[in-house]
């Protein structure tokens, strides 16, 4: 169901840029992105619990069906058009939203975000040298933290590159592919992954914060043969 | 025992305003959390939790515990930021919001409560200098709630006004039963008959909120979204999948009001 790519790139060097992420995701967490808006596909028939919580795309809509003359759409739009990265918020206090994950944009359509960059410059060099290793290019990379006790609803990812690698620092947050046809859940059991985007893919809840780091771009030839 | 104020658990306020004018506020002070939460807010609260007073079992990790593991890693890098926040907590809140989000990340540590203070307080004279602008940028963005403060609660309510927080939780966030009474040598102070804190609590009624009787283990749900309760007791906000807010203003309270709860 997944591919253990552990072997592709240098763990131990990952692991010693843990203090670098923790302080980074602690002194730059006013440019984080509240909230997931990337395209998600939630079916609650193909799930195997039932997501339960208005999710932000669903209360975006919502939104935007408000009346113009709503103070709360009114407000929102200014949010909207010039601090979009607290939007999330915005939806989740206003209109009882959820979501427990915020997202730092490390390299968007392969244009790397300096702000960002000098916070985790140790990180964007691990990133860099996975090019030779694994990918021909990079295309984006994001650091994904979810709060304690987040729920991570069941999904599949429709705007992911087919090649990618999900890289976390350990396994305190099970994370598995969901098979509705067997009613089976897989566990990825690798601290380095790729599978298939268009798997249902979904994590447990746990009691810490945690983050993950996804790096999308080409792999080189024969990265999942291999 | 729950400490009553007029023979019942708590005075109720919700007759005294409108709770439209209540409501009005609301698009500005969630714009406002959305926009200070990450750079304003005051993140988590540092609490003592006592299991042996409170209902909850707790299998999280306080920030205060996750700062005691921290203090005893002898792994942490000599470089690390993270000296340097630990080092300033008790005199900068923005080193200690670091510091919390720094807990948070990597040792696991829980709290889903941000405070946000929206008028000056005035028991902080001693306050850094740049920690007075950062506190008075967050109140910029709450101009509405402060006129609510300054025109329907000073001098009808309050002869004095000395903070007003703005408590938001996020999505599933536990919160904790606790007291706020002052401690000293491990008992509460406070005169008998009279109440340490002259507040108003305002919120969202979606949420129901409760006194706690820590010998019978008993709730007393408040049923009103203003309301004033003696700080000894235990009291939370029930659990919910939905983020919230609620609006404490803190002060001294006119004669009329002091004569209206039986306070000296």
């Amino acid at each position: 169901m997944y591919i253990d790519l552990t072997s592709k790139v240098d763990t131990n060097a990952f692991n010693l840029i843990q203090e670098e992420i923790h302080t980074g995701i602690a002194n730059a967490r006013e440019l984080a992105i509240d909230g997931t808006w990337s395209k998600q596909l939630v079916d609650n028939t193909q799930s195997s619990y039932p997501c339960g919580v208005k999710l932000l795309q669903e209360a975006y809509k919502e939104f935007l069906d408000l009346p113009e003359d709503s103070l709360v759409k009114q407000v929102g739009l200014e949010l909207y058009n010039t601090e979009f990265n607290v939007f999330g918020t915005y939806l989740k206090t206003v209109l009882q939203a959820y979501d427990c994950y915020y997202y730092f944009k490390l390299i968007t359509n392969g244009v790397t975000n300096l702000d960002l960059l000098t916070h985790f410059p140790t990180l964007y060099q691990w990133i860099e040298d996975t090019k030779g290793s694994v990918f021909s290019n990079i295309k984006n990379a994001t650091i994904i933290v979810c709060e304690a006790n987040g729920m991570s609803w069941e999904h599949k990812n429709l705007d992911s590159y087919n090649e990618f690698i999900y890289v976390r620092h350990n396994l305190q947050k099970p994370t598995y592919l969901w098979d509705n046809d067997t009613q089976q859940r897989t566990y990825i059991n690798s601290t380095v992954a790729w599978w298939n985007p268009s798997n249902w893919q979904g994590a447990d809840r746990v009691w810490e914060q945690s983050y993950a780091l996804k790096i999308e771009g080409d792999f080189l030839p024969g990265v999942k043969n291999d | 025992m729950i400490e009553g104020i007029n023979g019942k658990p708590y005075f109720d306020f919700a007759s005294y305003f409108d709770y439209e004018d209540f409501k009005k506020l609301e698009p500005e002070i969630t714009a406002g959390i959305a926009r200070c939460k990450s750079k304003y807010a005051i993140e988590s609260g540092w609490r003592i939790y006592n299991p042996n007073k409170t209902t909850q079992k707790i299998g999280h990790k306080m920030v205060l515990e996750s700062f005691d593991e921290f203090t005893k890693d002898t792994n942490v890098p000599a470089n690390s930021l993270a000296h340097t926040w630990a080092a300033n907590v008790d005199s900068n809140l923005i080193a200690k919001n670091k510091m919390t989000r720094y807990l948070k990340s990597k040792y696991g540590a829980y709290d889903h409560y941000w405070s946000l203070q929206i008028v000056e307080n005035e028991e902080y004279s001693d306050t850094p200098e740049d920690i007075i602008t950062w506190e008075r940028k967050l109140m910029e963005f709450f101009p509405k709630t402060r006129e609510f403060i300054y025109t329907n609660l000073f001098g009808k309510f309050f002869k004095k006004i000395t903070a007003a927080n703005i408590l938001y939780i996020d999505n599933d966030g536990i919160p904790f039963e606790h007291h706020d009474a002052q401690v000293i040598d491990g008992k509460i102070v406070q005169p008998p008959g009279e109440l340490e804190y002259h507040f108003i609590h305002f919120r969202n009624p979606r949420r129901g909120f409760y006194l706690l009787d820590t010998d019978t283990k008993s709730k007393v749900q408040l049923n009103t979204w203003a309301a004033l309760w003696d700080t000894r007791n235990y009291h939370c906000s029930t659990r919910s999948i939905y983020s919230d807010w609620s609006l404490r203003v803190d002060g001294e309270f006119t004669d009329e009001i002091k004569n209206v709860l039986n306070q000296p």
